[in-house]
C-alpha cells in the first residue's frame, strides 16, 4: 500500500505528461465502449432485420430455389422460381411436430406484381403469410387502417412510401398484376387496409406488400398449397445452429435430403435449409466490414498510446537515473524498482481508462432510450429511423482488459531495461 | 571477527582502448563496530573501494568478504538481499527520494522487507527521527530542509533497517564544515551507541581527524594506516 502511494506521488511529479498520455488512455476507453455498443446494436439489428425480413432464423426451401430469387420477385419478373410441394411440405410438418412450441413455423408464398391505382402504378414484392404472424406485425408501425383480417381475403397492408407512390389511403380499391408459375397473366381486385411504417431492418418493411397465403398464392398460380419456402423461429438466436443440425439429421431420417445452400447443389433434389447466418451473408458481411475499419482505428490509437507509454517509461528511467540507483543500493531488486515504475501508469491508465469507461457507458444509456439517429442514412430501411442502443457490458470488461494489456505490454521492456542497470552505473549519473 | 575483509581486490574500468586500474590489490581488514574512514584524494579510487564493499559493484579480482560471506562472487539477487539487511549507504548528494516527506525517506527500505511489521517499522522510523533529531519535520520534503537536515535524513535511512555496516562516500562533502562536523559526530554517536561498523570517504582533514582509524588511499594503493 506504502509503495502504491508512492507511485501515486510520482504520478503528480511531471503532471502535464501524466495529462496528455491520460487524454489519449481516456479517448481510447471513451471509444471502444461506445464503439463496442455500437457495434453490437448494428449488428444485432441487422440479425434481427435478416431473420424477420429474409430467413427467419432457419428457412426451408426447395433445394433449386436460388439464393438471390427474392430479387426477382422484386423486379416483378417470373423466373421459376422453386417451390415446396404439398407431400415435402408433410414431411416437414411431420419432422417439426415433436418440436412443438419451441419452434414458431411461417410458411410464406413470395411473388413479383404491378399494383395498379386510379392514378399510379407500381411494381413490387408481394409476401403472403400467416397474418398472425407476431413477427410481421412486429416489423410495423400502423400508421393507418388496421392489419390484416385472418377472417378476410385479397386484402393488402402496405408501406407509407408505396401508399405515396400509388396515392392511395386506407380503404382503397387497387388492381394487382401478376403472373402465374405456369405463365398465364392474372389480375385480382385487393382492398388496402392497412398503411405502414417500418419500425426496423426489413423485407417485412422494405416496401413489401402483405398479404395472406391464398390470395399470394391465387396470383402465382400456387393451387395445390404449395409454397415459396417455410421459415422457423426458435425460441433464442443463439441456439439457431444447434437447432439447424437437429433438424438436418431429423430431415435426412424423414426421407428429405438436406442440401447445403452452395450454387453447385441446387440442382439436387429435396431441400435447402439455411440459417440467417448464411441467408443474410452479403448483409452481415457489409456491417462487419463497417465494424472493422472502427475497430481499425481504435487499435491504431491503441498502438499511438502505446509509443506515448513507452516513450514516457524511457524518460522517466533517464530522468530518474539516480534515484533507480538510490533504490537498488538501499535493497530493492530489480522488480521491486519495476514495480514502482509501472505502478505510476498503471494508476493513470486505470484512472483516465475507467473515467473513459465512465463517459462511454452514459452516452450508451442516453442512446439506449433516446435513440441515435441512423448513421447511414441509405440503411434506413434496414436499420430503422432510430438505433436504440443495445449495451453489451462484456465489452466494458474487454475495453480494461486491452487497456491494462497494452499498458503493461507497452511499460514492461523500457521499465525493465531502466531497472536493469548496475546500481553503480546509475548512481554515477548526477 | 572482522565486519569486512578484502583480498587482493583489484578493480579496472576499461575506457575505450585505455584500461584504467582503480583499485591495486587492496588488502583490508575493518572490524566489527569500527569508526574509520578512507581518505585520499580525487580519483584515488575512495569511491571505488566503497561501492565494492557495499556490493554494487563487482571487483576484477580478489574477494570482498562481508560477516564471514565472500559476496564477490555472488549474483545480483543475493547482494540486493546483503544490501537490504547488512549494508546501509549515506550518499554525497543526500539522495533522497524527492516527493516523500522525512518520514517516508525514512520509511522506505523497510517497505520491502517483508520480515519487518508495520508497527514496528513505525517505532523503528520514528525513534531513528528523534535520534537525528528530525521529528519537527517528519512531514516536510526534502526540498524543504537544509543540507545538513537532507543528510540526517539519509543517516536515519541507511540506519533503519540495522544494518551491521554503514558506508558513506563523501557524505560532508556538500554541507559546510560545521555541519559536516555535526553529521560525522552524529554517525560518532551512533557508532558508539549501536556498535556499527562506519566506513566513510572524505579528503577533508578536519573530517578525517574525527575517524578512529584512517587509512589513506593513493593510485589505488593503501599507502598509511593510522589510529587515533
Amino acid at each position: 500500500m506504502k509503495l502504491f502511494m508512492f507511485a501515486l506521488k510520482n504520478v503528480f511529479r511531471s503532471w502535464w505528461r501524466t495529462f496528455i498520455l491520460g487524454i489519449f488512455i481516456f479517448l481510447i476507453s471513451l471509444l471502444t465502449t461506445f464503439m463496442g455498443s455500437f457495434s453490437y446494436t448494428i449488428r444485432n439489428q441487422m440479425e434481427d432485420a435478416i431473420i424477420n425480413g429474409l430467413s427467419g432464423h432457419i428457412q426451408i426451401r426447395s433445394s433449386a430455389a436460388e439464393d438471390d430469387d427474392f430479387a426477382e420477385h422484386m423486379k416483378s419478373r417470373w423466373k421459376g422460381a422453386a417451390y415446396l410441394d404439398a407431400e415435402q411440405q408433410t414431411v416437414i410438418g411431420k419432422v417439426l411436430k415433436p418440436y412443438g412450441n419451441s419452434i414458431m413455423v411461417t410458411p410464406r408464398i413470395r411473388h413479383g406484381a404491378l399494383f395498379i391505382s386510379d392514378k399510379e402504378k407500381t411494381p413490387s414484392l408481394i409476401i403472403g403469410l400467416d397474418t398472425g404472424s407476431k413477427n410481421y406485425q412486429d416489423a410495423f408501425i400502423l400508421v393507418q387502417g388496421r392489419m390484416l383480417d385472418p377472417n378476410h381475403s385479397h386484402e393488402i397492408v402496405i408501406t407509407e412510401a408505396l401508399a405515396e407512390n400509388l396515392k392511395v389511403k386506407a380503404g382503397a380499391a387497387i388492381g394487382v398484376l401478376s403472373q402465374t408459375k405456369d405463365g398465364y397473366p392474372i389480375d385480382l381486385a385487393v382492398t388496402v387496409v392497412g398503411i405502414v411504417q417500418y419500425r426496423m431492418l426489413s423485407l417485412f418493411a422494405f416496401s413489401v406488400v402483405y398479404t395472406d397465403i391464398a390470395t399470394a398464392g391465387e396470383l402465382i398460380g400456387y393451387y395445390h398449397n404449395e409454397v415459396t419456402d417455410i421459415i422457423l423461429y426458435v425460441e433464442d438466436k443463439t441456439s439457431t445452429q444447434r437447432v439447424y443440425d437437429g433438424l438436418a439429421i431429423d430431415f435426412a431420417k424423414a426421407g428429405l435430403t438436406v442440401v447445403s445452400p452452395k450454387p453447385e447443389h441446387v440442382h439436387e433434389q429435396g431441400i435447402k435449409l439455411s440459417t440467417y447466418t448464411s441467408m443474410g451473408g452479403f448483409f452481415m458481411g457489409t456491417v462487419t466490414g463497417m465494424i472493422l475499419v472502427f475497430y481499425f482505428l481504435i487499435v491504431l490509437l491503441f498502438v499511438i498510446a502505446s509509443i506515448l507509454i513507452t516513450n514516457l517509461v524511457y524518460m522517466m528511467g533517464i530522468e530518474r537515473y539516480k534515484e533507480i540507483g538510490t533504490l537498488r543500493a538501499i535493497g530493492f531488486s530489480k522488480f521491486s524498482a519495476m514495480q514502482i515504475f509501472m505502478t505510476e501508469i498503471f494508476c493513470v491508465t486505470g484512472f483516465f481508462g475507467l473515467l473513459g469507461i465512465l463517459v462511454g457507458t452514459a452516452l450508451n444509456l442516453y442512446f439506449s432510450i433516446a435513440g441515435m439517429p441512423s448513421p447511414v442514412p441509405a440503411m434506413d430501411f434496414i436499420m430503422g429511423k432510430s438505433l436504440l442502443f443495445q449495451i453489451d457490458y462484456s465489452q466494458i470488461l474487454l475495453t480494461l482488459g486491452l487497456l491494462f494489456g497494452f499498458t503493461f505490454a507497452a511499460s514492461f521492456i523500457p521499465a525493465y531495461k531502466a531497472c536493469s542497470l548496475r546500481p553503480v552505473e546509475t548512481l554515477k549519473e548526477v | 571477527m572482522a565486519a569486512v575483509q578484502l583480498k587482493q581486490l583489484k578493480k579496472d574500468y576499461d575506457l575505450g582502448k585505455i584500461k584504467v586500474r582503480a583499485l591495486q590489490g587492496i588488502n583490508l581488514a575493518i572490524n566489527k563496530g569500527e569508526f574509520i574512514t578512507i581518505a585520499g584524494p580525487s580519483g584515488s579510487g575512495k569511491s571505488t573501494l566503497l561501492n565494492l564493499i557495499g556490493c554494487l559493484d563487482y571487483p576484477t579480482s580478489g574477494e570482498v568478504w562481508i560477516e564471514d560471506m565472500l559476496v564477490s562472487s555472488l549474483k545480483e539477487s543475493k547482494l540486493n538481499k546483503i544490501r537490504l539487511h547488512t549494508i546501509g549507504f549515506i550518499f554525497q548528494a543526500f539522495n533522497l527520494i524527492p516527493v516523500l516527506n522525512v518520514y517516508e525517506n525514512i520509511e522506505l527500505p523497510l517497505l520491502i522487507r517483508t520480515d519487518v511489521s508495520a508497527a514496528e517499522r513505525k517505532k523503528s522510523v520514528n525513534h531513528l527521527m528523534q535520534a537525528v533529531g528530525l521529528s519537527a519535520q517528519k512531514g516536510q520534503k526534502p526540498a524543504e530542509l537544509s543540507g545538513g537536515q537532507r543528510q540526517r535524513v539519509a543517516v536515519a535511512r541507511a540506519l533503519v533497517t540495522k544494518p551491521e555496516i554503514v558506508l558513506a562516500d563523501e557524505p560532508t562533502a556538500n554541507l559546510d564544515s560545521k555541519t559536516g562536523i555535526e553529521i560525522i559526530d552524529l554517525m560518532h554517536a551512533i557508532n558508539q551507541h549501536e556498535a556499527t561498523t562506519f566506513i566513510f570517504s572524505s579528503h577533508d582533514p578536519k573530517i578525517i581527524q574525527r575517524a578512529d582509524k584512517i587509512y589513506y588511499l593513493e593510485d589505488g594503493c593503501l599507502v598509511k594506516e593510522h589510529h587515533s
